[in-house]
């Protein structure tokens, strides 16, 4: 373990806390944006398989 | 003032300013107090180390009863005045309230460890949180039972309201509770003597998972408005494919 | 207003009375569970003794809430509740009249078979008086919690699990303080007052969403 991430007898307890808050928060902001980009991704595509533009 | 920002392109067009400034603002407050959090802060001389975990837990409690708090009001509004876009607020909430309620709980469990010894004690706090979570939970398991877009949006504004009104008896039932079974002295964590160049971090973190919060809920309502509009141009074009092929294919089997 | 409560009461007794005893299916889940509880907890008889008024207390919320699930249910697939208010009835009469019976026909064989849990559990004779009363009175407020709930999904086929995952977070408050007044084999005044104010105040918010959930599944 690097000197640097050395916390002494709790380390074990503090790098577990930000790593899952890391892991937690960062699965959230990848779901959210990948559910984004797809919501946008097809949308665009109906709008421009639409025939007749809307009147 | 609410039906001013009713309008879905008025806040479509508010949102394409808020998202960017709101994800730089999460990020540009969360990885600096994290960073002080973790290298910069002097050891607290009760808790040692472990007192850097305030950084982590402190923010993600705080914010997810602000969140149950929007979902609570986000329901109101979408329940009183039928704002469909208050509705896919309090929906957008409501997983990220229970992803904040989880880490909160999580990092309080291994703050625990090591200050009282035990990771879960049946203390006010943590069994209030707890009962908060599954109050998430059910209104998330709501929204997705049901099927029928205004019904779920109805009920689910109702399940959270009633939540609303029970927590504050909830909580002092768990008090009153805990009280009895409990010796008081366990939940002093953090409250005693914080070091000056302890809180600016804090409230870096603080405000920092606000922004966060505010950004995904914001891009979780585009989402649900892109898919909105796609559902509805589907359903355009397969009603007038249906006209025009036969009147009989029109009713919808499963309604 | 009274009389279609009545109605209402009177006709669910009957349904009751001719539908083979599935009202029963509470009580019986009741006395199973205090069963497997004196299993799971050994056969020494001073901790069974000890932890009997709160496996009661724990018996008789789950068994309650497991009951509530059709609470609506069929009243609303089967058109019942829109004849209700298509006849210019009260949907209020119609939740109040659901309320009392099925806390009748849920709670009431529950509240018979406590005694017999209890004793079975071991605890002592001077305990059985503060548990009936504790049931009695936080009794309404798992059935309306409970109700409530049911309303909610009540335009959800199987919603029994859902029913106890929605009320199930708001049953900690009667939870608490019905185990609470039985404790020290008097009843504790304090809780036994807190729990029923716990179930005053849901006897006026519970009926209330009911009747907004019930207004939404009838749109």
């Amino acid at each position: 373990m690097p000197e640097f991430l050395d916390f002494g007898k709790n380390t074990v307890f503090i790098l577990a806390c930000y790593s899952a808050s890391l892991l937690v928060i960062s699965g959230l902001v990848i779901a959210i944006i990948r559910r984004r980009v797809e919501a946008a991704r097809k949308l665009l595509q109906l709008e421009k398989t639409q025939e007749s533009p809307k009147s | 003032m609410l039906s001013y920002f009713a309008n879905p392109v008025r806040f479509q067009n508010l949102s394409k300013w808020m998202v960017p400034i709101l994800g730089l603002a999460a990020l540009g407050l969360i990885l600096p107090a994290w960073i002080m959090g973790l290298f910069v802060v002097p050891v607290d001389y009760q808790q040692g180390e472990a007192f850097r975990i305030i950084y982590v837990h402190v923010p993600a409690v705080i914010v997810s009863s602000a969140v149950y708090g929007f979902l609570a009001a986000a329901s109101f509004v979408s329940f009183v005045w039928r704002h469909s876009l208050a509705d896919s607020a309090a929906r957008a909430a409501a997983p990220i309230g229970a992803a904040f309620t989880f880490l909160g709980l999580l990092t309080g469990a291994l703050w625990g460890k090591p200050m009282w010894g035990a990771y879960w004690v049946w203390d006010a706090r943590l069994t209030s949180t707890l009962v908060m979570f599954f109050l998430f939970i059910g209104y998330i398991t709501i929204r997705n039972t049901i099927r029928d877009e205004n019904a779920s949006a109805r009920i689910g504004a109702i399940a959270a309201m009633a939540g609303a009104v029970n927590l504050p008896i909830i909580k002092f039932s768990v008090d009153w509770w805990s009280s009895l079974h409990q010796p008081a002295s366990l939940m002093r964590a953090g409250g005693s003597g914080i070091d000056g160049s302890m809180l600016p971090p804090l409230l870096m973190a603080i405000t920092g998972y606000l922004c966060l919060f505010g950004w995904l809920v914001l891009l979780s309502m585009l989402s649900e408005l892109d898919e909105r509009r796609a559902r509805a141009l589907i359903q355009r074009k397969s009603g007038r494919k249906a006209s025009t092929a036969s009147p009989q294919m029109e009713g919808n089997p499963d309604a | 207003m009274i009389r279609e409560v009545t109605q209402i009461i009177v006709r669910d007794l009957n349904i009751a009375r001719y539908s083979g005893g599935s009202w029963s299916q509470g009580a019986i889940f009741f006395v199973l569970f205090t069963l497997l509880a004196a299993f799971a907890l050994g056969p020494e008889q001073a901790a069974r003794a000890n932890m009997a008024p709160a496996l009661i207390w724990l018996a008789a919320t789950l068994s309650s809430q497991l009951a509530l699930g059709h609470m609506f249910t069929g009243d609303l697939g089967n058109g019942m509740l829109d004849c209700w208010k298509t006849s210019n009835r009260h949907i209020s009469s119609f939740v109040i009249g659901k309320f009392i019976t099925h806390w009748a026909l849920v709670f009431g064989p529950i509240l018979l078979m406590a005694p017999l849990g209890a004793l079975m559990l071991g605890a002592p004779v001077s305990t059985l008086a503060p548990l009936l009363v504790s049931l009695l009175i936080g009794g309404p407020a798992l059935i309306l919690f409970g109700g409530m709930a049911a309303a909610l999904t009540a335009n959800t086929k199987g919603n029994g699990l859902l029913v106890v995952l929605l009320s199930g977070p708001l049953l900690a408050s009667p939870l608490i303080f019905g185990v609470g007044a039985v404790q020290a084999e008097l009843i504790n005044t304090i809780d036994l007052k807190i729990l029923g104010a716990i179930s005053l105040a849901a006897s006026v918010l519970c009926p209330i969403i009911s009747i907004a959930a019930l207004k939404v599944h009838l749109e």
